[in-house]
């Protein structure tokens, strides 16, 4: 079937969500039905220049200033900035609109918080990363970026001042946990992204909490948190959903009560605690603009810190326990490329420590890799699409480097058979691919369109193939058919390829329930399970469906240290840890013991509010176990020591301990306890 | 965040609400007077060990020995009355017989006038609280939160069942409070959800409100749609009512706790959270637990006035007004809202002095 090319230079996710995947996901959720602006990252190679008077984008019968928050001085020229991009309404614009719109970029700038911009330099591409739309009454059109803080007489100058900074769901930051000694709180600043702005104009949306701003809360409504987090709009009404602070546990709470261990005042906290748009749609697509935003307040406000207690710079750990199962492993992707050019920025001044996850998807069957000898086509790629799916289901497929889209044909086939043949063709994209555009074409299913298929070229060079597919969800209009799904590649160029394939996370999380099933790779070939009727951790020679090669597409970077989850006891890796594919150069790099027994099911950390201790299990628990080592003995590390980002510095110090069997493609140098 | 985590431990709680879906299924919690009442002969626990009762069998012990009483008739003169001043009779009678009689000796004073869109209620002839009806359009706007509440039932869902009969035991455990020492304080408490109930139900019959179920389908209620209206809610009346009258009585006794002021704001606290609890389950609109706050308030104040009251003097509160708006419910937000300047009065109440005084004693 012939299926027209229609280039755009939308990214694959955000051709479908403002095209055929306008009915389902963002635009169809509870939340996403409140007016929102557009937003995204710009990146221009050669940098974005400082500029008087940034222009506005114009195109497609609009002109909209693009406003970026708060970013970090430290990267004057920074090559990657996130924006928002205010005045058009995201529920306003159609999938043309859009790429017309972002065809105009080159010559656009982009207006920092207090006044002047960053423009583009002359003849400099302009690729657009498009964001999750922001909510418009977050965004605050006016912004200062100043910060007066409030210093903590009990920090001296004795011992080294260390700032952690995290980005997360539900930070907590009323807790007590975060207290220093004397009861004053060590959070410095909290940007709650998704909260209603206090009118400040200190961050670009969403509102500012400070140390300062906790310790008159506090004051004002007592010993009662619930009182505080309601006061900044935190547990919903108004027409807002409640965060994740309204419940007992939160993903924040866990994980910065982990990296903020203890209660040594010299420890000051930056936190960023992300809008509810960042955790709906578990694919991740669209939460790169918060998270580079986040980490750009974060930078900033550890300057701040340092300048308020005398110092240049600080030394610092940042942990983001967060990830994408997609990808391409290699790290090029926008966010990988933005925090590696932002943290090796920050390296030059002082140490500063990236803890990230390595995944937590060993064992769903969402990775496969091919190898497809010339002139041959794979053998089907059993794919099983999971019935009531209320969202889009993502695949992506990654030639390697130096393939041309030329030399491949990619076919997608509709459900058949578990052990006979694929059923109907629904797509093919046959020897097609443009440098700077997406190409896609309709997936079929009895004469209707149920998705889409895509090529592109991603920021390395290496092509993907992308499927988005419609929910299953038999009341959605226009659903796909679950079922078994088959995907053939076939090589027609000259040199065997070994191809990639992931599965996008798709899974109901936190407090919204969206309804998403997990699709999986559902080959007869993978053996699940071992004779003796145990998880099989490894993976069997002759199937595609590959454990090793699940790792957090988000660390691949090469500033991040990659963390892994262990156990106490047989393979002594968690059986959902993450390990890379032998191929790549990212690997799992340390990690910190998560269920040292049967009956100690997790690592302990803070609950919401102040005093409870509750059990989360995953590599998003080990990843600050072992930023908030680091963060103990990252001040006396010379600058040589970031080559292996600190996980050298870690096991020298006696931390990473060794086990047996030794497990390093999971579990890194050894386990922290 | 997507699945980088999971969390583990608090599921092991569920295996507590599988025991306590029980409750649910006995459907008594509809006549939840009749709890109330249950819950003041709970106390019987103590004094059942001395309520053998044999009859029959021992008829034939009678006939066969009565002869060594001899024949001598009995003096008037030797009867020492039992003590009937102060109500002090009242340790004398069965606890269902006491919860009778408060209930009769409050409910002589309560009455009521209705108009379409309020409903006055009457202390001693006097208002005491007014409550406006919230109109359709109201209900459909808090819709939005009893939605939004829903995502935290598999949090609150043990609680949610654990709270639908009696609630004395929600704040036992604030107090230090033990059946064998404190028999009295957990009848007051109990009382105080038992006046509740008989007051709380005249609003909610007059004012005619339908369940947010009964509106909105895709709320699906967690434990079966009480079979009544549901302005103001019960069990934020009862809440309030337990948590006004213990905090009254650790105001009586300020030397017994060395934390009273935290000891207070947990159990205001827990009223707050009983009544969001309810929103939670599905069953009720944050506007139903201001109105249960505002009268639960006035009940447990009444109790106290009249126990403190002396014989020829009674004691001042403050009427109130509550008009429905399309806010959330707080306890901080119900506890600033202003009272009127209007008064009512209250009388002394011999049965409500009496329990208040021997609950006064189990503090030292």
């Amino acid at each position: 079937m012939a299926n027209p090319p229609n280039p755009s230079v939308l990214g694959p996710y955000t051709a479908w969500m403002y095209g055929p995947g306008r009915a389902y996901d963002f635009f169809a959720s509870d939340r996403g039905r409140d007016p929102h602006y557009l937003s995204g990252i710009l990146e221009r190679p050669g940098g974005h220049e400082p500029t008087p008077a940034p222009n506005p984008l114009s195109g497609a019968g609009t002109t909209a200033p693009l406003l970026a928050p708060s970013l970090w001085s430290g990267l004057p020229a920074p090559r990657f900035v996130p924006f928002v991009m205010a005045g058009k309404l995201a529920h306003d614009i159609d999938g043309a609109t859009l790429d017309a719109l972002w065809r105009s970029a080159d010559t656009a700038g982009v207006t920092v918080p207090g006044g002047g911009g960053l423009g583009p330099q002359a003849g400099s591409a302009t690729a657009i990363n498009a964001g999750f739309p922001v909510r418009k009454d977050d965004v605050v059109e006016t912004a200062t970026g100043d910060l007066a803080l409030s210093i903590d007489p009990a920090v001296g100058t004795s011992k080294p001042i260390v700032v952690i900074g995290i980005i997360d769901d539900g930070i907590p930051f009323a807790n007590h946990g975060f207290d220093g000694p004397d009861g004053r709180t060590r959070i410095d600043a909290c940007w709650m992204q998704g909260m209603a702005p206090d009118g400040s104009g200190r961050v670009r949306f969403g509102r500012e909490v400070t140390g300062g701003d906790i310790t008159a809360l506090r004051a004002a409504h007592g010993a009662d948190e619930d009182a505080i987090y309601r006061a900044v709009g935190a547990l919903g009404g108004k027409g807002r959903a409640a965060s994740p602070l309204i419940g007992d546990i939160a993903h924040g709470a866990h994980t910065l009560g982990a990296l903020a261990a203890g209660s040594d005042a010299q420890v000051r906290i930056v936190a960023v605690d992300l809008p509810p748009a960042a955790t709906w749609d578990t694919s991740g697509y669209g939460r790169d603009m918060v998270m580079l935003a986040g980490l750009h307040y974060i930078f900033d406000r550890a300057d701040k810190i340092a300048a308020a207690y005398g110092k240049d710079t600080l030394p610092m750990v940042v942990n983001i326990s967060y990830g994408y199962s997609g990808g391409s492993h290699d790290g090029g992707t926008t966010l990988e490329a933005a925090f590696d050019e932002l943290i090796e920025a920050r390296r030059a001044k002082a140490p500063t420590g990236f803890t990230l996850p390595s995944g937590n998807m060993y064992l769903d069957g969402t990775h496969a890799a091919a190898d497809v000898s010339a002139g041959e086509a794979m053998t089907p790629l059993p794919w099983r699409v999971a019935p009531d799916d209320r969202t889009s289901s993502f695949l992506e497929c990654w030639l390697p480097a130096g393939v041309a889209p030329e030399d491949v044909a990619f076919t997608l086939y509709g459900p058949g058979s578990t052990y006979g043949g694929p059923g109907p063709v629904a797509a093919i994209i046959d020897g097609l691919g443009d440098a700077g555009t997406t190409q896609t074409a309709s997936i079929t299913w009895k004469a209707q369109s149920v998705g889409q298929l895509s090529i592109d070229q991603g920021r390395s060079g290496r092509w993907r193939y992308l499927i988005a597919l419609a929910p299953t969800d038999s009341s959605t209009a226009g659903h796909a058919p679950a079922g078994l799904w088959k995907i053939v590649v076939k090589n027609k160029g000259s040199a065997s390829i070994l191809l990639r394939f992931w599965i996008q996370r798709d899974i109901s999380y936190g407090r919204g329930f969206t309804g998403a099933r997990q699709s999986c790779f559902d080959e007869p070939a993978n053996q699940r399970f071992t004779k003796e009727g145990r998880l099989n951790e490894d993976d069997t020679p002759g199937a595609m469906t590959a454990r090793k090669g699940t790792l957090n597409g988000m660390a691949t970077g090469a500033t991040s240290l990659v963390v892994g989850a262990a156990k106490g006891w047989r393979s002594n890796a968690e059986l959902y840890s993450c390990a890379a594919h032998a191929d790549e150069a990212k690997q799992v790099e340390a990690s910190a013991m998560v269920t040292k027994t049967l009956a100690e099911v997790g690592r302990l950390s803070g609950g919401v509010r102040s005093g409870p201790r509750v059990r989360l299990t995953g590599t998003s628990v080990s990843a600050p176990a072992v930023g908030a080592a680091l963060r103990d003995l990252i001040a006396e590390q010379p600058a040589g020591a970031s080559a292996t980002n600190y996980a050298d510095a870690l096991d020298q110090a006696g931390l990473l301990k060794d086990v047996e069997p030794p497990t390093p493609d999971r579990l890194g140098r050894g386990v922290l306890e | 965040m997507s699945g980088f985590s999971g969390f583990q431990g608090v599921q092991g709680v569920q295996g507590v609400q599988g025991v306590q879906g029980v409750q649910g299924v006995q459907g008594v919690q509809g006549v939840q007077g009749v709890q109330g009442v249950q819950g003041v002969q709970g106390v019987q626990g103590v004094q059942g060990v001395a309520g053998v009762h044999p009859v029959v069998e021992s008829q034939t012990t009678a006939f066969s020995i009565r002869h060594v009483a001899g024949q001598a008739p009995i003096d008037p003169q030797d009867v020492s009355e039992d003590e009937r001043t102060n109500d002090q009779q009242m340790k004398y009678w069965a606890d269902p017989i006491r919860g009778f009689i408060y209930v009769a000796d409050f409910m002589k004073n309560y009455s009521w006038q209705t108009a379409d869109d309020k409903v006055t209620l009457r202390w001693g002839g006097k208002t005491m609280l007014t409550l406006g009806r919230p109109s359709i359009g109201l209900l459909v706007d808090q819709l939005d939160f009893v939605t939004e509440y829903m995502d935290l039932r598999p949090d609150r869902g043990s609680e949610v069942l654990g709270q639908m009969g009696s609630l004395s035991g929600h704040y036992a455990y604030m107090l230090g409070l033990t059946p064998s020492r404190h028999p009295k304080t957990f009848e007051l408490a109990e009382l105080a959800q038992l006046l509740s109930s008989h007051t709380v139900a005249i609003p909610k019959h007059y004012l005619t409100v339908r369940r947010p179920d009964q509106l909105d389908g895709r709320l699906m209620p967690m434990i079966q749609t009480p079979g009544h209206g549901s302005f103001p809610s019960g069990h934020a009346t009862q809440a309030m009512a337990i948590a006004t009258v213990l905090a009254a009585l650790v105001d009586e006794k300020p030397d017994h706790f060395p934390d009273a002021a935290a000891r207070k704001a947990l159990m205001f606290k827990q009223a707050e959270r009983i009544a969001q609890n309810r929103t939670v389950a599905g069953v009720h609109y944050p506007i139903d637990s201001y109105a249960g706050a505002f009268l639960g308030r006035e009940v447990a104040r009444i109790m106290v006035a009249s126990a403190k009251a002396r014989k020829n003097r009674m004691e001042k509160l403050k009427e109130q007004t509550y008009t429905p708006t399309n806010v959330d419910y707080f306890y901080d937000d119900f506890a600033g809202m202003p009272e009127g300047a209007g008064e009512y009065r209250v009388a002394h109440s011999g049965p409500m002095a009496w329990l208040w005084k021997k609950a006064l004693e189990e503090f030292i």
